[in-house]
């Protein structure tokens, strides 16, 4: 039998010490030393080949390379720039932003400012959701130390170099993690995604040059810069190279964040990590990258956990929240709940899927419901086309995975309900649509 | 947008080369090349959104489909509109746009003229496919004028940015999210608008509807009559719709270069007076105090009677004849002949708007037209100053066009005022100057208050001075316009001292009538001028009996003119009154015989816009039982036996036309849609007839301090929704009305223990009258703000002497 699967742990190494999220601790275990060595020994340009050459990529869930984005930002631009570090993290099933700002806050800090100075950014917004209560008073605290221990504010670390840095609660809205919705909701508007191009690169926060990075991306700046671009090419394969958190969630034994290379089997993820499925049942499905990425059936669990495999399976890592299903799992309701997630948390800007969302919900509270009718389903997959890649932003893509898995994958669960007239039993009121405003 | 202007680039468009110009959206580029994309949220107003998705198009070498409205045109761009695929697109797309909108069309005010409809009879599929329960929401009131159907509404947010990028006043919002997002007012409030109505055309479906046409009439079976809007200087283009013998709305008809489109609520909603039972039909005879409807042929047997008798006793100019500032030209032009050959007086006044003004102001007036800007070259300034001028309220098109040039064009905008207004909200200069001192020269322009504006004095090319009611209904208006124009000829002149000469400097009064310019024209530069008498000089006659017989065409000096005890003793003293008006209002129930006449959507004739644009009004084609004011001049002449002169507004316009050089058309249906801009340059070049501002009217003017015993200044206040007869009379204008309110600074409320709301007493030498408080950050202390239209209280009633400033004292009632 093969070596079990170990976790890497460079983001969450510190997370199991109970007070790690005190500066004193941070530094005791090598915290800021990055930073000290990005300010002093290295140049703005010189940071950005690193994090380039190191092949980070964006661990929010698109998986763009943090490198270049930072580079897109103009370099001769005359008047404020901005940082956003993304803790605006809402995708069902997916906890690791959480985890790391209210346990490591620090070393989230320390990537900021490290990407602040590569890009010659002067004021920092951690835009944390608006549920996150402990993570919002654990950064403030971070940042306040930091500030008294000379890490913010005017001339670093002696350097001339000054960054600002402020956490802005959004107000709870899963839209906001995209990156145009949440620098619509930074600068006080509705959370709606902006038009791109301009890219927030040119055209960000107030119309400025805007980086905006994920939590554990920003995270994993100050190890690359300690350990060397090399140290994080040789983990991970070689077009995802580096490690990632994977927020176990499902029926596993043991639910959690587990941080791996990237292109570890998904099986030895659930079955080493996890504990593999629970009460000793069968696995049925799993969802790799969080509610937004379609489901990949059980045969598929041995597959790679990296970026390319996943998407040649036709699916997604998405953000990197993995959530097991056991055999007993009712599919058709998992797919209801993940799609009222969705009509509930689209924005409503544009119609595609804000109309598209609230109609499949209904489709299925209505098959649910044993109402279904056979032409549902073509129905429904026809809805899923109208709104891929014709919404305004990826949320509208993100709605149509699990839909359109599901029901290819498990045809004949819908057609049971269909023909059988089963009705699912819900604990809770569904949501009422013909009513004034909304409830339940 | 950085790309060069009017550059053409070659593209492809299904197949076929185009050229297009550079950097237009497709949406809008195509238009002219016949081909169609539809499209729901983008509109030419309003900057992209891209949330219907009806634009999609495929874009050569874009892996996803792209929304046209946001793709601008660039040279090599490789476009297919029509495709399998995107018929797809828009089926899809108008079947999600529909899933929650009712079948309702046939009870809806937009059917027919329906955006929605149009592009579903074109592009979608007839049956949907949706069987769920739809949303319902009971309607709601968006502001008096609004009705807001939420079933209907697609959510596409024209609505919402129109007030947020063009009226600028936020009155609506998106509340909640998803599919249960609905546009809402701001915590529910019902906020009066200037600009709301012209949402009701912005909205592609029929969620927001016009309440006063609600249920009037289906859009194909109205007639629609182009003509000019006669609420205020600015004249709009509007069409009026009528059906069934009667006007069932109206609404803009876009003039690109005057108003784009855009009409101001006043101009749209406030027309139900013109079907009101308690306009005046039928010539009325004042009987033992009360009024008796009399034949036409008596009333003008009388009224020439009256005028003959009056003639032959104490010669023509016993006659004193005043006329009001929305008449068109040609009225004006029959009254002339009427006052010179049929009458035979020099008490003429054609200006309400500075009733000082008379023959001896004839050169002022040249100046005055020489140097008026058109709206295109106040967005095309660096510089707008606004001088006692709050434009949204005195002219709001041209106020948004001033907004417009500030956001898009990037002017600046300065404003000289003795109170904070809402035209100044884009302003980054304020001047505030003493209530009534608008007499500024040189001491004032060295002042420290001008110090910001010298410097843009001194540096901008391209400047435009805008002045206004604040001025002109302030104290020594003539006095106030001259220095305006001194001002203009210190800026000249201090620019071509520095070799830096200005490209253009314009100084556009702002009057109050539609015709306030046309009024000037035809008096005081196209007719002679010392046949012509300034409408105080009149009213004194009248007072010392020189003056018997007042005649009275349109206008209500009881009210408006600045000084009502002058008004009203002059009306006593008149042996008799002849009233020509369209109600029974203060000046005109003081008439002796009241002559009806038609509304202005009757006239046929021309008017001059502020600009000095001559544009054609149109008659809707609707039958009114009384004549038009030329008609009626005309049934004058004939009764007074010196035969008929004129019958039709055409030929009255031909001969205007031939006297006036600055005409470039002969015939009233020559003048284009978009009306002729005349220019009066050629004649007078510089500020001759300008005197110089003395140091002493200067210090006099900004250091009149107020009597001690009233310490504080009236500012009369001329407001869009002011409750004018006409106003008065249209119901559903009445809950927007400004109230009878006296606006206040808050320290001084404070100081005199008064609250919001509470019964005031505003007491000058001559009179006290009653109003509720209101506090405002936006009033300086010492002074208060009163409406000048507030009926039964006019504040004119307070003023003694029309060329001080008005002082009063406020006490708790």
């Amino acid at each position: 039998m093969a070596e079990k699967l170990k976790e890497v742990k460079v983001t969450t190494a510190l997370c199991e010490i109970p007070v790690a999220h005190r500066i004193d601790v941070y530094e005791a275990h090598g915290g800021y030393l990055a930073l000290k060595k990005a300010i002093k020994e290295m140049k703005p340009d010189e940071v950005i080949e690193e994090v380039k050459r190191s092949g980070l990529r964006g661990k929010g869930g698109a998986g763009f390379p943090a490198g270049l984005k930072w580079s897109f930002v103009p370099k001769d631009y005359v008047g404020p720039k901005y940082l956003a570090c993304n803790a605006d993290e809402g995708e069902p099933g997916t906890f690791k932003d959480r985890y790391l700002i209210e346990k490591n806050p620090h070393q989230v800090i320390e990537g900021c400012i490290i990407a602040s100075y590569a890009v010659g950014i002067s004021h920092c917004y951690i835009y944390t959701r608006g549920e996150f209560y402990l993570g919002k008073e654990r950064m403030e605290e971070a940042i306040e130390d930091a500030y008294r221990k000379g890490y913010l504010g005017e001339n670093i670390l002696g350097s001339g170099y000054s960054l600002d840095m402020v956490v802005h609660t959004g107000a709870g809205s899963y839209e906001c993690g995209e990156e145009t919705a949440l620098l619509t909701s930074l600068e006080g508007d509705r959370g709606h995604p902006k038009m791109k191009p301009p890219f927030p690169a040119t055209h960000g926060a107030w119309g400025k040059p805007t980086v905006i990075n994920n939590v554990e991306t920003l995270a994993t700046v100050p190890p690359i810069i300690k350990e060397g671009a090399d140290w994080h090419t040789s983990l991970g394969t070689d077009k995802s190279p580096g490690i990632k958190i994977v927020s176990v969630s499902g029926h596993v034994e043991r639910p959690g964040n587990y941080e791996v290379e990237y292109g570890v089997p998904t099986s030895s993820i659930i079955n080493d990590l996890a504990g593999g499925v629970w009460k000793g049942r069968k696995l049925k499905c799993f969802i790799p990258g969080g509610s937004s990425t379609p489901a990949l059936p059980a045969e598929k669990v041995d597959i790679p956990y990296d970026y390319e495999s996943l998407a040649s399976a036709g699916s997604m890592l998405g953000s990197g929240a993995l959530i097991v299903f056991d055999e007993t799992t009712d599919i058709v309701r998992v797919a209801e709940i993940i799609t009222r997630f969705y009509a509930l948390e689209s924005c409503g800007k544009c119609t595609p899927c804000r109309e598209g969302t609230r109609w499949m919900l209904q489709i299925y509270e209505r098959i649910l419901n044993g109402a279904g009718r056979m032409e549902d389903l073509d129905l429904l997959l026809d809805i899923c086309g109208g709104v891929e890649f014709k919404s305004f932003c990826p949320f509208g893509d993100a709605t149509v995975g699990i839909v359109r898995s599901t029901i290819n994958l498990f045809r004949d669960e819908y057609e049971d309900y269909i023909k059988n007239h089963k009705v699912y039993e819900r604990e809770f009121i569904p949501v009422r649509h013909g009513v004034n405003g909304r409830s339940g | 947008m950085d790309v060069a202007v009017n550059k053409l680039v070659k593209v492809n468009i299904n197949g076929k080369d185009y050229e297009l110009l550079e950097g237009m959206y497709l949406t809008e580029a195509v238009k002219p090349i016949g081909i169609e994309i539809p499209q729901f949220c983008a509109h030419r107003w309003l900057e992209p959104l891209g949330a219907c998705r009806m634009c999609l198009v495929r874009v050569e070498k874009m892996p996803k489909l792209q929304i046209a409205c946001a793709l601008p045109v660039r040279e090599g761009l490789v476009v297919t509109t029509e495709s399998d695929e995107i018929r797809r697109a828009r089926e899809e797309m108008l079947e999600f746009h529909l899933l929650n909108h009712p079948l309702e069309c046939p009870v809806c005010d937009r059917g027919g003229e329906c955006p929605l409809q149009d592009l579903t009879e074109r592009y979608g599929k007839y049956q949907s496919r949706y069987i769920e329960e739809k949303l319902i929401r009971a309607d709601t009131k968006l502001n008096p004028f609004l009705r807001m159907n939420y079933k209907r509404c697609i959510l596409c947010k024209r609505c919402v940015r129109y007030c947020d990028e063009i009226a600028g006043d936020h009155l609506i919002e998106f509340e909640d999210r998803g599919g249960w997002t609905k546009v809402t007012t701001f915590l529910g409030t019902e906020s009066p608008n200037r600009f709301s109505g012209n949402i009701i055309e912005l909205c592609p479906v029929g969620a927001i509807t016009s309440i006063p046409f609600r249920f009037r009439g289906r859009a194909w079976e109205l007639e629609k009559t182009r003509t000019v809007c006669n609420q205020c200087s600015v004249g709009c283009n509007l069409e009026l719709h009528t059906r069934l013998g009667s006007l069932q709305r109206i609404v803009p008809a876009v003039n690109e270069v005057l108003d784009d489109g855009h009409i101001c609520d006043r101009g749209r909603f406030a027309y139900g007076w013109v079907h009101s039972d308690a306009r005046i039909r039928k010539p009325s005879l004042k009987d033992n105090g009360g009024f008796t409807e009399i034949s036409w042929s008596e009333a003008e047997s009388i009224v020439a009677q009256k005028i003959r008798d009056t003639v032959r006793d104490y010669g023509g100019d016993a006659i004193g004849i005043i006329a009001g500032n929305s008449l068109t030209n040609e009225d004006y032009y029959a009254l002339r002949l009427f006052a010179e050959h049929g009458v035979g007086t020099k008490n003429v006044s054609f200006s309400e708007d500075i009733c000082g003004l008379s023959a001896e102001h004839a050169q002022l007036v040249n100046v005055m037209l020489s140097k008026v800007g058109c709206v295109e070259d106040i967005m095309n300034s660096e510089l707008i100053v606004l001088i006692g001028a709050d434009v949204l309220e005195e002219a709001p098109v041209l106020g948004l066009r001033v907004e417009e040039a500030v956001r898009k064009r990037g002017a600046t905008l300065a404003s000289i005022s003795s109170y904070n207004h809402d035209s100044e909200r884009y302003a980054n200069t304020l001047v505030r100057i003493k209530p009534g001192a608008f007499i500024f020269g040189e001491s004032a322009f060295s002042s420290e208050e001008f110090s910001k504006l010298r410097y843009e004095f001194e540096n901008r090319r391209r400047i435009s001075l805008i002045f206004g009611q604040e001025l002109l209904c302030g104290p020594s208006p003539i006095k106030s316009i001259k220095a305006v124009y001194q001002l203009a000829q210190r800026i000249e002149r201090i620019r071509q001292e520095r070799q830096n000469p200005l490209e253009r400097l314009t100084v556009t009064p702002i009057f109050r009538g539609a015709n306030s310019l046309g009024a000037l024209i035809l008096s005081l530069k196209l007719g002679v001028p010392n046949q012509f008498e300034s409408m105080t000089n009149i009213l004194k006659k009248a007072t010392t009996g020189e003056v018997k017989l007042l005649y009275l065409v349109g206008v209500n000096p009881i009210i408006e003119y600045p000084n009502g005890r002058l008004a009203k003793e002059a009306f006593s003293k008149a042996e008799f009154i002849v009233a020509q008006d369209l109600f029974l209002t203060e000046s005109s129930a003081l008439a002796d015989i009241i002559l009806p006449v038609s509304p202005w959507i009757f006239r046929d004739g021309t008017y001059f816009n502020f600009e000095g644009r001559l544009q054609r009004a149109n008659s809707c084609p609707l039958t009114d039982v009384v004549p038009s004011d030329l008609e009626l001049f005309n049934r004058l002449l004939i009764s007074m036996g010196k035969g008929s002169q004129f019958v039709l507004p055409d030929e009255l316009f031909a001969k205007l036309a031939r006297e006036a050089d600055f005409i470039p058309v002969k015939q009233l249906a020559d003048i284009p849609k978009a009306g002729i801009l005349t220019h009066f340059e050629s004649e007078a070049h510089s500020f001759e007839g300008i005197e110089a501002i003395s140091t002493a009217e200067e210090v006099c003017s900004s250091n009149s301090e107020p009597l001690k015993e009233f310490p504080f200044y009236l500012v009369p206040k001329h407001y869009l929704f002011r409750n004018s007869v006409k106003v008065r009379h249209t119901k559903w204008m009445q809950e927007v009305v400004p109230k009878d309110w006296a606006i206040l600074n808050y320290e001084d409320a404070q100081e005199l223990g008064i609250s919001e709301g509470d019964e005031v007493v505003v007491e000058s030498k001559v009179g006290s009258l009653y109003f509720s408080a209101k506090m405002s950050e936006q009033v300086p202390r010492k002074v208060v703000i009163i409406d000048r239209n507030i009926q039964d209280k006019a504040i004119n009633s307070l003023v003694s002497k029309e060329d001080v400033a008005f002082s009063v004292r406020i006490k708790k009632a």
